[in-house]
């Protein structure tokens, strides 16, 4: 008898510890001090290690494309603060060219509104735009979790993940923002300046006073942006004709809206605004300039900046600049999980790689 | 509490678990029709004024499915469903609901919804009833040709969403509970025939001619 129940505390205790070490290990996003609080609904997606690892598989492989040759990695690169900068516009299957500019992504957990046009609304759903997209990964999606599934390495990963190897939609999409979330950019001289660990210079502070004054109203700090749809006078381009949030809401009073991006990180997100036609800082200043007086969206630069002042303006937005975000190994291209033979098979890895 | 009391209010307690348990049958059926007959898809239909159209398929969510008796109302599980010409016939759900004298519910998905991420289920975007490029639920989908003047077939595709104001296109439903039977019945020839000749043959997006044509798809369910 003694001898069964001493069995039976066994078993349990075995259990009780696989279910330990098994389950998704829970990660906390880092919040920094000076940050709101985020907005996206992180009791709907927990993070974990093993869920961020696994968004981070599938946001570098070209899985997710119709022919298997593009991966968000390719309009998304780490190095520039996962916008790109060999494209104004984004670079999708068969060499085709989508309609605009593949923004940066970091500190998602706080933005409201996603795609140029605002039409997207939640951060999972996002996902779902450039992967069916004809012109960026052409997939059809009924038919991309058993895509998936037919790696067997995909469904551990899912089953650590998610606790079972079943792939939806619903899982991927999930994982792809958990992976998204863990990009918080919040240690550039900026933020260092903000915590109190480091001082401006004089110069970069007059550019803060100057960004105070004219910028700020739309590139709201801390976050170096408001998710508003403003226009910004850009006459509209004759080959695109993008009409902003019109196209979406069908409404005059939405034309040529554009919803303002960061300014985080601008030193590597280059080329600017929704069309990627300004390849530098100087080229967007000069727009603004020449756009300036009554009726314009608030936030314009005085016709009348100095020299000097826009010299001061450029040396504080150099301070939004976090290169060891933009350097972080843990967020490129995760090289072990794709060369281990162990997680993916060699006819897979030839397959997608 | 006095012994009397609490025996009364035991056995009500019990009487009350009895009767939400006892479950009755209460069906909810599609039926699909071309005026007074049963929509057949994939054939040759001719209209009252003699327009022949073949049907390919027509798919609409209805969702926030309630059931009300006299003294309450009940959510359905599951609150979603998308109903339709998949298997050329009626839908029917079974219910352990009863006393019930009336199902309601909305055409299409709630705006709630549409912007709390990516389901599994009928929510699923994989059942083809999602845009991606604007995250929103297409709520009714038809699809079929018409017969021109010409004499050539000119197809028609309906994808009628959205459910941002002012082009929302979610419509409130009801429909009374007969003999354990509620029936939802749309006459697609009414529909077909009610759209302006202005509209054109593909509405892909939500708009006001959106708008209009669910309009026009509420007006075709046929009261009992």
């Amino acid at each position: 008898m003694k001898e069964k129940r001493r069995w039976l505390i066994g078993i349990a205790l075995t259990t009780f510890i696989l279910t330990l070490v098994l389950s998704a290990t829970k990660r906390k996003l880092l919040l920094p001090a000076h940050f709101p609080k985020p907005i996206y609904d992180f009791q709907k997606n927990p993070l974990s290690n093993e869920k961020i690892r696994l968004g981070r598989l599938l946001f570098y492989d070209p899985i997710l494309s119709a022919d298997s040759s593009i991966s968000c990695a390719s309009c998304h690169s780490p190095f520039n603060a996962f916008a790109h900068t060999d494209h104004a516009l984004s670079h999708g299957i068969n060499d085709r060219s989508g309609k605009r500019n593949a923004p940066a992504l970091f500190n998602l957990a706080w933005q409201p509104l996603f795609m140029w046009d605002g039409a997207i609304r939640q951060l999972d759903q996002q996902a779902l735009a450039p992967i069916a997209h004809p012109d960026e990964m052409g997939q059809d999606l009924s038919k991309l979790p058993s895509k998936i599934q037919a790696v067997s390495a995909y469904r551990n990963l899912f089953k650590q993940a998610f606790g079972d190897s079943i792939i939806s939609l619903s899982k991927i999409t999930k994982a792809l923002s958990a992976f998204q979330l863990s990009l918080v950019s919040a240690n550039s001289r900026y933020d260092r300046v903000i915590s109190g660990r480091e001082k401006f210079t004089a110069q970069e502070f007059k550019g803060y006073t100057v960004f105070k004054s004219h910028c700020n109203h739309c590139h709201t700090e801390p976050l170096f942006t408001s998710y508003a749809m403003k226009t910004n006078r850009l006459p509209a381009d004759r080959t695109l004709y993008d009409p902003g949030a019109a196209a979406i809401s069908r409404l005059t009073e939405d034309s040529f809206l554009f919803k303002v991006p960061s300014l985080r990180n601008l030193s590597y997100t280059y080329p600017y605004m929704h069309d990627g036609r300004f390849k530098n800082l100087r080229q967007v200043l000069a727009h603004y300039r020449s756009v300036s007086g009554p009726g314009v969206s608030e936030a314009v630069l005085p016709s009348v900046l100095s020299a000097e002042e826009e010299t001061d303006l450029t040396a504080f937005l150099r301070t939004l600049t976090d290169s060891a975000f933009v350097f972080n190994p843990q967020n490129r291209f995760p090289q072990k999980g794709f060369e281990d033979k162990t997680v993916f098979s060699e006819n897979i890895f030839k397959e997608h790689r | 509490m006095r012994p009397g009391t609490a025996f009364t209010v035991l056995i009500f307690s019990l009487l009350t678990v009895i009767f939400d348990d006892a479950s009755a049958q209460l069906k909810l059926s599609l039926k699909l029709n071309w005026g007074d007959r049963p929509l057949i898809t994939e054939q040759i239909l001719t209209d009252t004024a003699g327009n022949q159209y073949v049907f390919e398929q027509c798919r609409f969510y209805i969702s926030g499915l309630q059931a009300s008796s006299k003294s309450h109302s009940r959510i359905l599980q599951p609150d979603v469903l998308i109903m339709g010409t998949e298997d050329l016939s009626d839908h029917s759900w079974t219910l352990p609901i009863q006393n019930i004298y009336k199902v309601s519910g909305i055409i299409g998905i709630d705006s709630s919804r549409q912007v709390s991420g990516v389901f599994e289920g009928e929510l699923d975007p994989t059942k083809g009833m999602y845009w991606t490029w604007q995250a929103g639920y297409i709520h009714i989908k038809i699809e079929g040709k018409r017969k021109s003047a010409s004499g050539s077939w000119i197809p028609f595709r309906y994808h009628l969403g959205g459910y941002r104001s002012p082009h929302s296109t979610i419509r409130e439903w009801s429909a009374d509970v007969l003999n354990g039977e509620a029936i939802l019945r749309i006459d697609l020839m009414r529909f077909l025939s009610s759209i302006p000749e202005d509209i054109p043959t593909e509405v892909m997006s939500p708009g006001p001619q959106a708008v209009l044509l669910s309009d026009l798809f509420l007006e075709s369910i046929l009261l009992p």
